[in-house]
């Protein structure tokens, strides 16, 4: 194949050769579900909404953005899917208690208010005149109250910790990264950024073998409805740590729940194994009790 | 997302002085299948992959000004801002990657009965895997063309370099996809 290459003919691609590279020909096929390309949709309609901010910024609120699209769309939330595109379809959130967006409106701003979950407090930023916001309940009053300028925000310093925290995990540095998480949490306790900060401490501790401190911390995040969207992964995610601790009837129950809220490819064959491997280890026990 | 088109293009802060907008959601309406699929085969599946999504079309509208649409198609414009942002991308940064990675390895053993379904799912989970392992140059073409099927012209064009570097990169990254996929292929029968 080397040579002149301008001159060569295109070769055959290795899955008409069958077999395990026909494989490569199904991962052409499977890509990103319609409802994952809708969720980074409305995920990117916030980001640009909100204005372009520092990537890192941007990146995480856009996380919380996902998380909370996620959770809800379990808890009830209103779609308002308006696209006649099959492909693509766009979603918008609207929570039972609208929040106003706390910075100065432009005296222009057509509609008044953009109800999105969470409302995440950016350093104060002017609305572009030509966003189309929408509401629960159109008002027809007179424009809501200007609301005051809001104060410095703390998220830069709040998101600093946390990502500090996460590259600590990545490093292998569970110690410190719970350290920094937990100064997140002591020193802003109603950071926006709680879901991620709890969901960084159960994969630190995890990570750093302290299954009995990350059990519970998973089964509390289990039972509050804010980490609603990630059930799945967090049964998944408690099934393997009971399996490494040999709890095999848990685990069974665990990876069960994962499998049965929905998991993605990857995830479920994953958890497929998990549970297979439980299975295959009480068969070995009651044939070992039996001997 | 229909109604919402000018919104999304015109959304964030805009210079007086910008060109009119490239319409983003119009761009993610035709190429985020595209763009998705391709990070996801780049990358392996993960968060990552949904953040490197949005911050391609984040970066498409920060630079719309710099697009020309007679010079290079809008997939081509856009897979060289996700192949960018993918080679700056750490592997394993997406959320509980590293914790589902390691207990991915602990748990990978297959069933002791594994139905033809589950056969054929961990032999395409092997072949991402192999893909994932090659180096990020070969591992581009690789895709492009084995798994996405596109033309050497056109995979030329995307990544702006000669045919003759496309076939290269195809011959060296088929090599060592072979190669490794013989590897595993023979530990998993001393295995079994």
């Amino acid at each position: 194949m080397r040579g002149d290459g301008k001159h060569m003919e295109e070769p055959t691609r290795l899955s008409a050769e069958g077999g395990t590279l026909s494989s490569l020909a199904t991962l052409g096929e499977q890509g990103l579900s319609v409802q994952r390309l809708a969720d980074n949709a409305a995920a990117l309609e916030g980001r640009l909404g909100a204005g372009v901010g520092g990537a890192a910024a941007t990146s995480l609120i856009s996380k919380l953005g996902l998380v909370s699209v996620l959770c809800a769309g379990i808890g009830g939330g209103i779609w308002l899917g308006h696209d006649a595109s099959p492909s693509v379809k766009t979603q918008t959130i609207v929570t039972s208690t609208p929040v106003v967006v706390a910075s100065p409106a432009p005296a222009s701003l057509p509609e008044p208010t953009l109800a999105r979950t969470p409302v995440v407090e950016l350093p104060t930023k002017t609305l572009p005149p030509s966003v189309n916001l929408r509401t629960e309940k159109k008002s027809e009053s007179p424009p809501p109250p200007v609301a005051p300028p809001a104060p410095a925000s703390e998220l830069p310093a709040q998101l600093a910790l946390l990502e500090e925290a996460n590259r600590n995990i990545k490093l292998g540095k569970h110690r410190e990264a719970l350290s920094l998480l937990k100064r997140l949490t002591t020193r802003f306790p109603r950071t926006p950024l709680r879901l991620e900060a709890e969901l960084s401490r159960a994969e630190a501790l995890s990570l750093s073998g302290q299954h009995n401190a990350a059990i519970p911390l998973i089964r509390r995040l289990l039972r509050d409805p804010s980490h609603r969207g990630r059930h799945a992964e967090l049964w998944h995610m408690l099934g393997d740590l009971q399996l490494r601790q040999e709890d095999c009837a848990s685990a069974i129950s665990s990876f069960g729940k994962a499998l049965g809220l929905g998991l993605g490819k990857k995830r479920k064959h994953a958890a497929e194994s998990g549970l297979a491997r439980c299975h295959a280890t009480e068969a070995t026990e009651k044939e070992m009790e039996k001997e | 997302m229909g109604g919402q088109q000018q919104e999304m293009a015109a959304s964030a802060s805009v210079s007086p002085n910008a060109k009119p907008a490239l319409d983003v959601t119009h761009l993610y309406q035709e190429h985020a299948a595209f763009i998705g699929r391709v990070l996801l085969r780049l990358l392996g599946d993960g968060t990552h992959v949904d953040d490197l999504l949005q911050e391609t079309f984040i970066v498409a509208f920060q630079k719309r000004e710099t697009f020309d649409s007679s010079r290079a198609a809008a997939s081509s414009w856009l897979y060289g801002i996700a192949s960018n942002l993918c080679k700056h991308h750490r592997r394993g940064a997406g959320r509980f990657s590293i914790l589902r990675g390691a207990l991915a390895k602990e748990n990978s053993e297959p069933p002791l009965a594994p139905d033809g379904e589950l056969e054929r799912e961990q032999e395409i989970a092997l072949v991402q895997r192999l893909v994932q392992k090659l180096p990020f140059k070969q591992r581009e073409v690789f895709v492009l063309f084995e798994i996405e099927e596109l033309g050497g012209k056109e995979i030329a064009d995307m990544l702006e370099i000669p045919i003759g570097t496309v076939w290269t990169r195809l011959h060296d990254a088929r090599r060592r996809f072979r190669e490794s996929l013989k590897h595993q292929q023979l530990a998993s029968e001393v295995h079994a």
